[in-house]
């Protein structure tokens, strides 16, 4: 039986195998190991913040119901489809402030994350990222949604320059006719029609913009322009100044009525004055000068003058120049260019910053 | 003795030692050409920068209720001075803006200064009016390249990003380079801003 070399292999031939499986093993656990890094979970998370910046910045968002559908989702958050922020399509950068209401109140956190995307599938399981989204004006956050930023670990940050709507403006002389008054006066008149006070026209305040005045006899005296009123005079007179006249109807004969809307003594604005109209030494020089006028919300809530406002009666705001001015005779009903023809949204620079972390 | 010095029996072995170095080579050979790949760190930065100066000349480029499209009335009211390393921002582009200001001597550097100045950290720009040499119709078409803001000269890893502007004789253009609108011609005019951060 010893003798016998039948049926058995060398042992050279078993040495150089088992060298061989060895090295083959070896192999086996280690090629796989290489391709690990590539195949790895690991997120690149400023691709997740850019492309979040670009949804909220250049998207207006759509909601659709199943028969009707488009871009204004703030007004109907339980079929909303994408949220965006952008005002419309064909300008990206401008935010709307319906859009950053809705935004910043009507969506919850859940919502948001899935309408959004930030989140990851693994497995079938969604991890969701933390985030944090916030509107930044000149240093102060005017809107934020999401998590404290975390003190340590990964965070990315997209930053964009964005105007945002701070509320509306009525402009009138680019583009939008001459000024209007009275067909017997020499005053301008603007009016707020009483069913705009009550959808809201008044919440933000309203600011109207005068602008590309034709000037053609610069007042005398010391003023080399228009000038608009140093004097005192009775309300609902000859006078000069910004008046406010609630309810009423536009008849500027009526010498009655007038509330002047502010006191202006020394560096202080005061309220509910009826005696005085407001008293404003503007010069108007050249016609790329603005006149501005800003009336808060605070002037209309004031409770205890006849300047509350419940809309219930059109407003006439009616303004008078030192050198005179020449309007159209206005040929609509109540007279006077209606503010709402001439209110375009009013915007500002600020940035928007996503930061989202795993 | 003598196992050592027989050399019998050894064929087998040598074959398996070779074929097990053969494919360590192998790898070993291959996994040198692969690449590593690397963290996107640095172009994150980029995406940022360029996305900023996107944003900024877009910005500028919208239609403002009062103030009209500004970066057009920035180009128009260009006086033709150019900018270089000893006057970096010449007094060239006045323009009264309700948004910005003005600060009557180069309103573009006003307005790009407060849009840039929101990030938190140091931008330097540049800006480059490029146009063609002369009108449509006459035979000179070579482009030409003003310096209109030149607050140094643009490192390796800046960027630029441009904007095409279109001006005709309606729009009051100052400057003697681009003031070569004959009646119903257009004159186009690539703003070009280049970042870098500092």
């Amino acid at each position: 039986m010893l003798k016998d070399e039948r049926g058995q292999m060398s042992i050279d031939f078993l040495a150089g195998l088992s060298l061989f499986m060895l090295a083959l093993l070896f192999l086996a656990q280690f090629i796989p190991g290489m391709f690990v890094p590539f195949q790895s979970e690991t997120i690149d998370l400023s691709s997740v913040s850019y492309r979040t910046s670009v949804i909220l910045v250049e998207d207006p968002g759509w909601w659709d119901n199943g028969t009707c559908n488009n871009t204004d989702w703030e007004n109907h958050v339980e079929n909303i489809s994408r949220i965006g922020l952008a005002a419309d399509r064909e300008h990206p950068n401008l935010l709307d402030k319906n859009k950053i209401n809705a935004f910043n109140n009507s969506i919850d956190d859940e919502n948001l994350t899935q309408k959004l995307g930030l989140y990851r599938n693994i497995s079938g399981n969604e991890i969701k990222y933390g985030y944090n989204i916030s509107i930044e004006d000149n240093g102060t956050i005017v809107v934020a949604r999401g998590d404290p930023i975390p003190e340590y670990g990964d965070v990315s940050s997209m930053k964009r320059i964005v105007w945002m709507q701070t509320g509306s403006v009525a402009v009138m002389g680019t583009g939008s006719g001459p000024l209007e008054g009275h067909s017997t006066s020499t005053k301008a008149l603007i009016y707020i029609n009483a069913t705009d006070i009550l959808e809201g026209i008044l919440d933000d305040g309203i600011f109207i913009a005068i602008t590309n005045f034709n000037i053609t006899n610069p007042a005398k005296s010391t003023y080399k322009g228009i000038k608009l009123g140093n004097e005192v005079h009775e309300p609902g007179g000859s006078g000069t100044g910004y008046m406010l006249k609630p309810g009423g109807t536009g008849d500027f004969n009526d010498d009655g009525g007038y509330v002047s809307l502010l006191n202006y003594t020394s560096g202080t604005y005061d309220l509910g004055n009826q005696e005085q109209p407001l008293k404003t030494d503007l010069d108007i020089k050249n016609g790329n000068d603005t006149l501005e006028i800003s009336l808060a919300k605070s002037v209309f809530d004031n409770q205890s003058s006849k300047l509350k406002i419940d809309g219930s009666m059109d407003i006439y705001i009616e303004l008078q120049f030192d050198g005179g001015i020449e309007v159209e005779a206005s040929d609509s009903d109540p007279p006077g260019t209606p503010v709402t023809s001439i209110l375009v949204a009013a915007y500002k620079p600020t940035g928007l910053i996503v930061k989202v972390w795993q | 003795m003598k196992l050592i010095n027989d050399e019998r029996g050894q064929l087998h072995t040598i074959e398996g030692l070779a074929a097990a170095v053969l494919m360590i080579a192998t790898i070993f050979f291959v996994t040198q050409g692969v690449m590593v790949i690397t963290p996107q760190t640095e172009l994150s930065l980029d995406v940022q920068l360029k996305q900023l100066g996107s944003d900024a000349l877009t910005v500028l480029d919208a239609d403002d209720p009062l103030d009209g499209i500004l970066l057009k009335k920035y180009v128009a009211a260009w006086n033709g001075t150019e900018a270089n390393i000893t006057h970096p921002v010449p007094n060239s582009t006045d323009v009264n803006s309700h948004q910005f200001g003005s600060d009557g001597m180069n309103d573009l550097n006003h307005s790009l200064y407060l849009l840039l100045n929101q990030t938190q950290r140091d931008v330097l720009y540049n800006v480059d009016f490029v146009y063609q040499n002369g009108s449509s119709s006459s035979s000179n078409n070579d482009l030409n390249t003003s310096h209109v803001i030149m607050k140094g000269f643009p490192p390796d890893n800046s960027i630029a990003v441009s904007r095409l502007v279109t001006l005709h004789r309606g729009d009051n253009i100052v400057s003697p380079q681009l003031n070569t609108v004959e009646d119903l011609d257009l004159k186009v005019v690539e703003v070009r801003l280049i970042l870098w951060w500092v």
